[in-house]
């Protein structure tokens, strides 16, 4: 990591480390004790850590002449790494989740093993750490290759990385000792939002002035889709969590908005970090990583055009649809649900272009697991946006509201297009950031493809019957006009499914730990680097 | 701004916002003048060896 | 059409502008009006703010994740009307930051759990729910019975008043002896407290132990006091078309 900086770089990464060793040193100092100080102390491990790693090797033969005209790739391969780690932890604290919904006291009865505190860790490890990683990672492969352009500078990509996963660490570790603000996917404390927004400027940063020097006139439309993913999810992430510390030195804090306006801005926010977070960002990995795979041109660019503006319109007013039939006012609610079924056209814009992209290369879908994981993301991104559009009307809400029917909603999209991409684009550059032409097992991929395919399926058609025959017996009228069932009846109705979807969990956590030791193996016999060179850099107009 | 001044226009200027942004974005994307230029981003990120049709 | 040489695409500036403002339309025109909704769904004028002794009960509350399996939205439809009682109103939940209207029912819904259970079930249900509920999934909460600690209690109610929910300064003062006060019926200072906080909150020893001030009072307190705030009418809104 170090052979790739030169001296006045480390030196500049010596600085930089020993002022998070400070910061961690004064959040520590203040706090005294609590959630903060063991934050504080953290953060202070990882700067004079790095201080030594830098320090250590600060007069190191520096890289060659030749650095300039190649590809940074090590910071990709950084966050291919973070991205399998998170993955398995984050599936693993999924799968002990979803078990402990059918075994409830197959937990120790300490406060950090108790199922409020492990969901959390579950959804920010999942979102955060490996779908973060992922679009971070490739965003940066994917940045150089269509600009020609090797990254702006070497040293905030390191700062990106490394900062965004301690603001992961500190956020998961938070939850695990009680300190929370409990707004959905925004569950970090003040001090982590504000150290997030941070790094999320320098990694804004960092990407645009990357695309300002590129050497191809043309901003290849996927840069479109991850330049939205980290602009939109700035907005989002600014104006969500905005919130006053009880006091400076300790992790509670009140968000400023309360009741209806809270509700609605947080619902703006979590389905639009689903939006940008979870959807423009691995589209813009799959309108790069599917051609590539196929050596097919997408089936139509202006297409991908029109979806891109139709998802950075739409999917920003549909955010009341998860407060239908609630205290939120009656226009807001109808105007969402109108927006949800009109963002059905862009989304299955894109699915289509994508799954159109592949006519004439099927048999390569066929042969190479890696396009199949690609193709079958881009068929589950249909699947899970039509089924959004739909359970978005407000009858069909009335039902599925609250319910697991939700849940399997969420995991189509989660485990079938957005796991499945992301399989799909590391099986793609680990090889060739590598210097080899194929991961080391292809049996492997295979193996993890059918385990992904059939825990996706499992879990997901498990949810959808615990979530419809939640919603039919909580509103099950019996003849002489009383509830036909309590709702403890509806949660014993539930145990078969759990069950079910704990197996389906399971199998796909099988599968991310077989791609895990498939990439270890692969990169462990890494000799030499990406063979694609920039241009030479000439300023771009 | 009251209340109901607001909800008007929220319920009025963000339709118009759309239909004016959606003409301008068909427009810009299928300017014939933008063809080739779009035939040869879309074949920008592939290896020029294997650039078919 | 002039050939403009910076075109849109080409110059990342432009996209990012643009961007910009397509993403934030959808934002602006939901969220906007519901600043100046006061105008017309006001706060009611008998919603009182949590007494301290509920407010730390509700920081447990989510600092256990209690919201991700227990909602508390009673939605405008008739089972759950006839389940949970009348439907949550915008103003009830004015003085919540955050507000906890949930996403998930893997429990039951808790809007309108106030006053239904008595202190002791909640208090050996919380402690191990199979215990009073055979079929129950919920997790068993054991370590709530250690004693609460009161010293963010002053800055909680400072910082609560700052984003204008109507804690006096005197109530903000003497936060932790009312939480204490409140839990502890023959005291001294529930005079106090009760020249503060008026009749409506309950003064009882919610964990069963006068003698003690646990996370089990402040949590039981909190828990028998959501959906008693305000006087909810109990008329059903018949669906007006506009």
């Amino acid at each position: 990591m170090i052979a790739t900086l030169t001296v006045s770089e480390r030196q500049a990464g010596l600085l930089l480390s020993i002022i998070l060793a400070a910061l961690g040193l004064a959040m520590a100092a203040a706090a005294r004790q609590g959630v903060m100080s063991v934050h504080g102390f953290l953060a202070l491990g990882l700067g004079v850590g790095l201080a030594f790693m830098l320090g250590g090797a600060i007069y190191d033969p520096e890289p060659d002449e030749d650095r300039l005209r190649s590809y940074y790739d090590a910071p990709t391969q950084f966050g291919i790494v973070m991205t399998l780690i998170w993955a398995v932890i984050a599936m693993a604290v999924g799968v002990w989740v979803a078990a402990l919904l059918y075994w409830p006291e197959a937990t120790p009865l300490w406060p950090e093993t108790s199922f409020g505190r492990l969901r959390p860790v579950h959804t920010t490890g999942i979102i955060f750490g490996f779908g973060g990683n992922a679009l971070i990672a490739t965003s940066f492969h994917v940045l150089q290759r269509t600009s020609r352009a090797r990254l702006a500078d070497s040293i905030s990509p390191w700062v990106v990385l490394l900062g965004y996963n301690l603001f992961c660490v500190w956020a998961v570790t938070g939850y695990l000792m009680g300190s929370t603000q409990s707004k959905e996917y925004a569950e970090a404390e003040w001090y982590a939002d504000l150290w997030l927004v941070v790094v999320w400027v320098t990694y804004f940063v960092l990407y645009l002035r990357t695309l300002a020097r590129r050497n191809e006139p043309h901003i290849y439309v996927a840069n479109w889709y991850y330049l939205a993913f980290i602009l939109v999810v700035a907005m989002l992430h600014i104006v969500n969590n905005l919130a006053l510390p009880v006091r400076w030195s300790s992790a509670e804090s009140f968000p400023i908005w309360s009741g209806v306006q809270d509700a609605m801005i947080q619902w703006w926010y979590g389905h639009n970090a689903v939006a940008f977070f979870l959807t423009a960002g691995f589209l813009g990995m799959l309108y790069y990583f599917l051609p590539i795979r196929s050596g097919r041109p997408i089936w139509s660019y202006r297409l991908s055009i029109i979806s891109f503006w139709g998802i950075t319109f739409f999917y920003i007013w549909v955010g009341s649809h998860h407060l239908h039939y609630t205290a939120l006012p009656y226009w807001a609610q109808t105007l969402g649900m109108t927006f949800s079924v009109m963002l059905l056209v862009p989304s299955w814009a894109s699915a289509g272009n994508a799954i159109a992209t592949l006519n004439g290369a099927w048999h390569k879908v066929r042969d190479d697991a890696t396009l199949r994981f690609m193709f079958v993301a881009a068929v589950f991104y249909g699947l899970s946006t039509f089924e959004g559009s739909f359970l978005a009307i407000r009858p069909v809400n009335s039902l599925s509201h609250y319910t697991d029917w939700t849940v399997g909603h969420v995991h189509s999209g989660t485990l079938g297009w957005v796991a499945m991409i992301v399989f799909g684009a590391i099986y793609t550059l680990v090889p060739q950031i590598s210097g080899r032409d194929a991961m080391v097992s292809s049996r492997a991929i295979e193996w993890h493809f059918w385990l992904a395919v059939s825990g996706t399926l499992v879990y997901v058609v498990a949810m959808w019957n615990a979530g419809i025959t939640q919603g039919l017996m909580w509103r099950a009228y019996d003849e002489n006009g009383a509830l036909s069932y309590s709702f403890l009846q509806s949660v014993q109705a539930m145990a078969p499914y759990y069950l079910l979807r704990t197996i389906g969990g399971g199998l796909f956590l099988a599968g991310a730990v077989i791609c895990a030791w498939n990439c270890w193996a692969t990169l462990r016999l890494a000799h030499g680097s990406a063979k694609d060179r920039p241009l030479l850099p000439q300023p771009a107009e | 701004m009251t209340h109901d001044l607001l909800l008007y226009l929220s319920k009025t200027v963000g339709l118009i916002w759309l239909m004016g942004f959606f003409l301008i974005v068909i427009i810009r994307t299928y300017n014939p003048s933008r063809r080739a230029a779009y035939r040869a981003a879309a074949r920008s990120i592939l290896p020029d060896g294997m650039d078919k049709e | 059409m002039l050939k403009l040489h910076y075109n849109l695409e080409r110059v990342s500036m432009g996209l990012v502008a643009a961007i910009i403002i397509a993403a934030s339309v959808g934002g602006i025109v939901e969220i906007a009006p519901l600043f100046t909704i006061d105008e017309t769904v006001e706060v009611p004028d008998d919603l009182r703010p949590h007494t301290p002794l509920e407010l730390a009960g509700r920081e447990i509350f989510i600092r256990e994740g209690c919201y991700a399996c227990h909602s508390q939205m009673v939605r405008s439809l008739a089972d759950e009307i006839d389940r949970y009682g009348p439907y949550s109103q915008a103003g009830e939940s004015a003085y919540d930051h955050p507000m906890l209207w949930g996403s998930k029912r893997t429990g039951p819904d808790l809007a309108r759990i106030g006053g239904k259970y008595s202190d002791e079930w909640h208090v050996r249900h919380l402690i191990d729910p199979r215990s009073v509920v055979p079929a129950s999934i919920m997790p068993a909460y054991p370590w709530l019975l250690k004693s609460l600690d009161t010293d963010l209690l002053t800055d909680s109610l400072a910082t609560l008043s700052e984003l204008g929910v109507p804690y006096s300064d005197e109530m903000i003062t003497s936060a932790a002896s009312d939480a204490l006060a409140q839990s502890r019926p023959d005291s001294n200072e529930t005079d106090g407290f009760r020249a503060r906080y008026e009749e409506r909150p309950a003064i009882r020893a919610f964990d069963g132990d006068p003698a003690r001030l646990t996370e089990m009072d402040a949590l039981v307190a909190y828990l028998q006091a959501l959906g008693t705030l305000t006087v909810v009418s109990e008329t059903v809104v018949v669906e007006v078309d506009e």
